[in-house]
């Protein structure tokens, strides 16, 4: 509003304004006006009406509506704006050549900020704000140049200039550039230039580029400005763009240029966020690519491999730029693991397995697993190596177990190589589950209570380090039969190892945990099932799996011993009749059984253990 | 955050229906190994309701079994505590029953990480039998959504960044509509950015619901910036030392850090502080 003293002449020249060509001169001294064409600016004057007004007389007042524009042409204006209309300086003098009044060209501010008091006889040049800015959108051109000067205006005098900038009215014409077969390509190769998409198929940045249209800006031009509606992201082609964020957004840095490659415009990929943090206007004729920001999201949930990537990549650009990253970045309208329906057990599983497909892990499984059975054969049947000589090998195991006519009688063919695996499975399945049913509440309890621990903890720390075997005696006198023993006998190992983890378990709690819970209200009990359970639930599923494995292990110890079926029986029975190749397809059956009991504790502890497996996750990125 | 609260400003908080803590010549004795160790010495402060209260001293002063008096984790030697005129601890009862009317807001946070956070933010009305499951997390949802919290009630809570977790622990505890709210440290683990967000939506959600807030810290900044009192500790034994009013007019906002007033305040405050941090260092040199 304060502009540069007009020159002398120029004065003399409007000080009596006779003719639209004074209107016109006068128009050209303004800060606005100065580089709009004649023409424009012999049609803005004969929107023009002049006026007197003597010392005292009010043009407006806070809050009346803002209709007119007013120009000065001779005299003192004194303009005062408003406590709370963030003015960097409330009061100012309007002198010859000073515009004010331009709430009339707002968007949304139908009313004054600011009280105008003549304080000496002025005459003045008075424009209806909504003829003018009629006229000024019938003319892009001008119109965008005019108002762009005037909101950079606005924004010197203001402290919070998007506040009010971005309420301006301005009719934006854009060319747009037709998409031919040939600019697809350039634009998959533009595409592949951005940071973001470095990375992705040409497959997919053909889609990308699909839904991409080329826009040319003039000088000037504004492309969006703060709080306008976010739904398009831009990617720079040629020229340059000034991209201003506000005040409020928490960035590093608020002015940037854009250059070739450069990305604007993100927050059309942030969630709860419909509004534009920045303004950006062109500074040399620019040519961008602009997407909706919508359409690319949908497109990427298509593949969400593909859009991790991007959408991570996009975070760590926003990243780079704001101060307060996580509370910007983790609203990224990313398809979250999290906010979707949690993947259920079998979900997470499958999605797991197809991760670790797509992974080297299987290879190199696979390499482990040659590279022991290469050295198996190479050392036994091959170098022969001294202590290897005697041990059966690999083609002989390998005949032996896939011989439907076996020599010493057991292989994949015959019923009796699956009843000894049955009926191990089903042994340590039994004491699996009663360890696992007595074992657990002991060891929560043992963990909860400091008397209970005081009881019982001493006994179960002298019995738990007897080895199995010094229990088979006992566990023949004590039960009658084969069956019960062996059962009991796995049990003990396993119950052993279930309760002590799990009082470890409870003991690991942070005690802030339940002490929350007692705050909050819980009774003993509720702080028992909603702290102390689910709290001890990694230790326990430790404890399961060590559970299983010494199982399966005191099981082939009791079988061993006493009984006429089960994996341990088929190794110790066929060592004592000289079936060595009988006896590695006993051991072999019985590591993958192992195996196989062990990872569906596991699959069974994440399903039951969905918020850790998220943590964990999250913790591997 | 001006804006929206700029309805009147003033030093002394707002005089509110409860939540007035009366801590009357509190002694706490521990005894670990045999040689009595007194962490409470005659401490007596005395909190109007609405009040924020920063209590500020070196580390391992008593600050904290100040708290957990309060709260009701552990027992008091002698003295007593009322909130509100009914006694919490005092003779005859050495620990108060911890309750939905103190809530601890912890120094490494509790929310529970096998719960989801509307889950967590739901659990106090639930087990305290208040509400159905379902009305609890109607109105979780409602009160995460006021706190700006919309999209993580899915989330566990080792998904989410360490401040939103803050947050999330707040609004759990003002789902129960407590009296006083008692932080222990609760930011100490933040980094300073955060830290100034996380005080300024503290503020925010107390000019909401008026609470007494009982606020231990070392960070002075912090303590200036929140606190209507500050009271400076002693070194072992705890004892309010110095009671500082600060005079810089609520609604507040980041602007006042830099103010004059905070300066002179930070100085009159460092200086009491920097006495008591040279006993407590000299003393840990001859405990060590």
């Amino acid at each position: 509003m304060r502009r540069a003293a007009l020159s002398a002449q120029n004065i003399s020249s409007v000080r009596s304004l006779t003719s639209t060509e004074d209107v016109v001169a006068l128009l050209k001294t303004t800060a606005p006006f100065q580089q709009a064409s004649e023409d424009a600016l012999r049609r803005i004057a004969a929107l023009a009406r002049r006026e007197s007004y003597a010392p005292g007389d009010v043009l407006y007042r806070l809050g009346d509506a803002a209709d007119d524009l007013y120009i000065m042409v001779s005299g003192r204006v004194d303009h005062a704006l408003g406590t709370g209309s963030g003015a960097r300086t409330l009061n100012q003098t309007m002198k010859p050549g000073d515009v004010f009044g331009w709430s009339a060209l707002m968007k949304d501010q139908y009313r004054r900020l600011a009280q105008a008091t003549c304080t000496e006889r002025a005459e003045l040049l008075r424009i209806d704000g909504h003829a003018l800015v009629g006229l000024l959108e019938a003319d892009p051109a001008t119109g965008g140049a005019v108002l762009s000067r005037f909101s950079t205006l606005i924004t010197q005098d203001f402290t919070l200039p998007e506040e009010l900038v971005h309420v301006l009215s301005v009719a934006k014409r854009v060319e747009q550039v037709p998409l031919t077969r040939a600019s697809m390509d350039d634009l998959v190769l533009l595409l592949k230039k951005t940071m973001p998409f470095q990375v992705v198929s040409d497959e997919m940045l053909r889609r990308v580029a699909k839904l991409s249209r080329r826009e040319r800006y003039h000088p000037g031009e504004i492309i969006y400005r703060v709080g306008d509606q976010s739904d398009d992201i831009f990617i720079m082609v040629s020229g340059k763009v000034e991209h201003a964020l506000g005040l409020g957004s928490g960035a590093r840095t608020l002015n940037q240029t854009m250059n070739e490659g450069d990305v604007f415009g993100w927050a059309a990929l942030l969630k709860d966020q419909p509004a534009r943090l920045a303004s950006t206007t062109c500074l040399e004729k620019a040519e961008v690519i602009r997407m909706a920001g919508n359409d690319l999201i949908r497109l990427f949930e298509s593949d969400p491999a593909t859009g991790d990537v991007v959408m991570s990549r996009f975070a760590t650009m926003i990243t780079r730029d704001f101060t307060l990253p996580e509370e910007l970045a983790q609203v990224l309208k990313i398809p979250k693991r999290g906010e979707e329906a949690p993947p259920t057990g079998l979900g997470l599983t499958m999605y797991r397995m197809a991760l670790w497909v797509k992974s080297p892990w299987p290879y190199l499984m696979v390499a482990g697993f040659g590279l022991f059975l290469a050295f198996w054969y190479l050392a036994v049947e091959v170098w022969q190596l001294p202590r290897f000589k005697e041990m059966p090998g690999i083609t002989t195991v390998v005949k032996e177990w896939l011989n439907p006519d076996p020599t010493y009688g057991l292989s994949v063919y015959t019923s009796e190589y699956y009843q000894h695996i049955w009926v191990s499975v089903r042994r340590v399945a039994i004491a699996f589950l009663l360890a696992t049913g007595l074992g657990v509440p002991l060891g929560l309890f043992l963990g909860w209570s400091r008397n209970f621990r005081e009881y019982v903890f001493p006994v179960f720390e002298t019995l738990r380090p007897i080895p199995i075997l010094a229990w088979v005696p006992l566990a023949i006198i004590m039960f009658t039969g084969s069956e019960t023993p062996v059962i009991y006998l796995t049990f003990l190992a396993s119950f052993f190892a279930t309760a002590l983890n799990t009082m470890l378990g409870v003991e690991s709690i942070d005690e802030s945990y339940t002490r929350a819970a007692y705050c909050l209200g819980a009774n003993k009990w509720q702080v028992f099932g909603h702290v102390i359970v689910p709290g001890a639930m990694p230790f326990i599923f430790t404890g399961l799996q060590i559970s299983v494995g010494v199982a399966w292990f005191s099981l082939v110890a009791a079988e061993m011993v006493s009984g006429q079926y089960g994996l341990g029986y088929v190794i110790n029975s066929s060592y004592m009749m000289v079936r060595y190749p009988t006896i590695v397809i006993g051991m072999v059956t019985l590591g993958a059984v192992g195996y196989t009991t062990s990872a569906l504790v596991r699959i069974v502890g994440d399903y039951m253990m969905q918020w850790r497996v998220r943590e964990l996750a999250l913790g591997a990125r | 955050m001006a804006s929206t609260f700029a309805v009147e400003t003033r030093t002394r908080p707002p005089a509110a229906a409860r939540g007035a803590i009366r801590i009357e010549d509190v002694v706490k004795i521990y005894d670990p190994d045999g040689a009595a160790v007194m962490a409470v010495d005659h401490c007596s402060l005395e909190i109007p309701a609405g009040e924020i209260c920063m209590i500020v001293g070196p580390s391992g002063c008593g600050k904290t079994t100040l708290l957990n008096a309060i709260a009701g984790f552990h027992t008091i030697t002698s003295g007593s505590i009322h909130l509100d005129g009914e006694m919490l601890c005092g003779p005859g009862k050495p620990k108060a029953d911890p309750g939905a009317d103190r809530i601890v807001v912890f120094q490494n946070g509790a929310l529970f990480p096998w719960k989801t956070n509307l889950e967590n933010v739901a659990f106090g009305p639930v087990v305290q039998g208040k509400m159905s499951k379902k009305e609890a997390h109607d109105k979780a949802r409602a009160m995460m959504a006021d706190a700006g919290l919309s999209g993580t009630e899915h989330n566990y809570p080792g998904e989410i960044s360490s401040g939103v977790r803050r947050r999330v622990e707040i609004v759990r505890a003002l789902m129960n509509d407590p009296s006083v709210l008692l932080f222990d440290e609760p930011y100490r683990a933040l980094d300073s950015l955060t830290k100034s967000v996380m005080h300024e939506a503290l503020l925010e959600i107390y000019y909401r619901n008026k609470v007494t807030i009982f606020f231990i810290t070392h960070d002075l900044d912090e303590a200036i910036f929140l606190g209507h009192r500050i009271a400076v500790m002693t070194t072992r034994p705890c004892r309010p030392k110095k009671i500082l009013e600060v005079d810089i007019p609520h609604p507040r906002d980041y602007s006042v850090l830099t103010s004059k007033r905070f300066r002179e305040l930070m100085d009159e405050t460092l200086g009491a502080v920097h006495e008591e941090a040279i006993k407590a260092f000299e003393l840990g040199e001859k405990e060590g």
